[in-house]
């Protein structure tokens, strides 16, 4: 079979432009997710129950149903309701909402892995709950938290792919407008294939260095096993 | 300084504090023994509030810590007030809890400029002169893996006293260290001591309790079952489990 590459000059602009969509879409849902999972993440972790059980209600509904639904539904189930979203507002949306369900399940393990004498000795020194989270917990968590966040946000942007079926002007509906006016679907997903990896390997190589820049930065070492540390440390410290 | 009234604490099922009646004066160094799980660390925590007590009232200069017990029921005073009566209480840490992310002179100035408001510059000569006295300021801009568990918790006293509490909490603060490093605690411990530190220590360190304390509580099963002074305690205390403890302990320890 031949490689139609007339059909790439025809559909890579259009393709082009869904990208840049995909890319602003997560630029704005990602982080809307993250703020709203470390919400959420506090809230199953605080021991009231009032707070906890929406918190945990939330996760399992959002967990437990596709993706494919939960944006059919915003989108086609809000507007008898009078509340009438663009497509790109309402895939942003559940997009925010979707991520946040799993990335409140990352961060709450990442907060869990933070030894307990942590925050007890911030405590202990009169600082404030969240303040004690802001500056004790949440820098030592980061280490915990990256390997399973990349995870969580490579498969938020090819959840991003999804909301093509409510319309939404991103990357994969590009690919189906130039499908088409071209009737060449390899050509088509050939190219939308390598726009789809370059973007997710570029984010994906940016947190790799992100995490091993934190990693060095605050190793965790069990601090009263002296027989695990570094040899440097050990020449540096004998008493 | 500290009065605690008939204070009741359960972790589900289990009554680990059954009505603790204590008084400590300003200046007093009292140091709590007894065998393990008898209530000595849940009582030391109750004292700031880390443990939530089911009954009973503390007070710290006549301020109630944590709650206070009125005729409609117990009423937790506002986060605000706990945190305040907190920062003015000390604590030791069995695991010394240093900051993993922070340099020593950062966890010594976190608490002094982020909770008492202090500025940068004498929170970080406060803790130049408290790293100088524990005899650590070659360690300021080390992080805590890189130090010995001695070293750390040296680290974690002048923490708590850089805050300039009005009484120091130790939760067997050598029992995690290797025993030769156990002295160089203790020789923080003393000196804070005869500066006339208030001081509760929770300790298996029996030389230390006979050299220090003013007074020395023997617990058991959730109850104080003895005060008595050093000397007193240690030539024979007239509680029977007490004396069993004691028998058991200089067993271990022929030195003492």
């Amino acid at each position: 079979m031949d490689f139609d590459f007339s059909v790439v000059a025809f559909g890579l602009p259009i393709l082009l432009r869904g990208l840049v969509n995909t890319v602003l879409f997560c630029v704005v849902a990602l982080p809307a997710g993250l703020a709203l999972g470390s919400a959420v993440a506090l809230l199953r972790l605080s021991r009231r129950r009032i707070a906890r059980l929406p918190a945990a209600a939330f996760v399992e509904i959002i967990r437990d149903t596709p993706f494919l639904v939960q944006a059919f539904l915003l989108f086609y189930g809000l507007p008898p309701f009078g509340i009438r979203l663009s497509a790109a507002t309402a895939g942003i949306l559940v997009l925010s909402v979707h991520s946040g369900a799993y990335f409140a399940e990352a961060i709450r393990g990442a907060i869990l892995s933070v030894p307990k004498g942590q925050l007890e000795a911030a405590r202990a020194l009169g600082m404030p709950y969240l303040r004690g989270m802001r500056r004790i917990v949440f820098p030592q968590m980061l280490g915990y938290l990256l390997p399973a966040l990349t995870n969580q946000i490579i498969g938020a942007i090819k959840d991003s792919a999804v909301l093509s079926v409510i319309t939404a002007p991103e990357l994969s509906m590009a690919a189906q407008m130039v499908l088409g006016e071209s009737f060449s679907p390899v050509e088509t997903y050939a190219m939308v294939s390598v726009l789809y990896w370059a973007l997710i390997g570029a984010v994906s190589a940016g947190l790799m260095r992100l995490e091993k820049r934190l990693f060095r930065a605050a190793v965790v070492i069990p601090r009263t096993d002296t027989t695990r540390l570094p040899l440097s440390a050990i020449e540096t410290t004998a008493s | 300084m500290i009065k605690v009234q008939n204070l009741h604490k359960h972790f589900g099922a289990l009554h680990v504090l059954k009505g603790i009646d204590l008084e400590v004066a300003a200046g007093e160094k009292i140091c709590i023994i007894g065998p393990s799980g008898s209530g000595k660390s849940t009582l030391l925590r109750c004292l700031n509030y880390l443990e939530e007590p089911d009954e009973g009232t503390i007070l710290l200069e006549g301020a109630p810590v944590g709650g206070v017990e009125t005729p409609t029921g117990r009423r937790r005073v506002s986060e605000n007030a706990i945190n305040q009566v907190r920062a003015s209480i000390g604590m030791v840490f069995q695991n010394f809890n240093l900051w993993t992310h922070m340099t020593v002179l950062n966890n010594i100035i976190e608490a002094p400029i982020y909770v008492r408001g202090l500025d940068r510059k004498t929170a970080v000569a406060r803790a130049l002169r408290l790293l100088d006295r524990i005899g650590l300021s070659d360690k300021k801009d080390a992080y805590p893996s890189q130090l010995s568990g001695g070293q750390q918790q040296r680290v974690a006293i002048a923490r708590a006293l850089a805050m300039e509490p009005k009484v120091m909490l130790f939760d067997e603060p050598t029992s995690s260290l290797d025993p030769e490093l156990v002295g160089d605690v203790l020789d923080v411990m003393r000196t804070l001591a005869s500066d006339g530190m208030t001081m509760l220590v929770v300790t298996h360190e029996m030389g230390f309790a006979a050299e220090v304390a003013d007074r020395v509580c023997f617990m058991d099963l959730g109850a104080i079952l003895e005060q008595s002074s050093p000397a007193a305690f240690f030539h024979g205390p007239s509680n029977e489990r007490a004396a069993q403890f004691l028998a058991k302990v200089i067993g271990r320890n022929p030195a003492m």
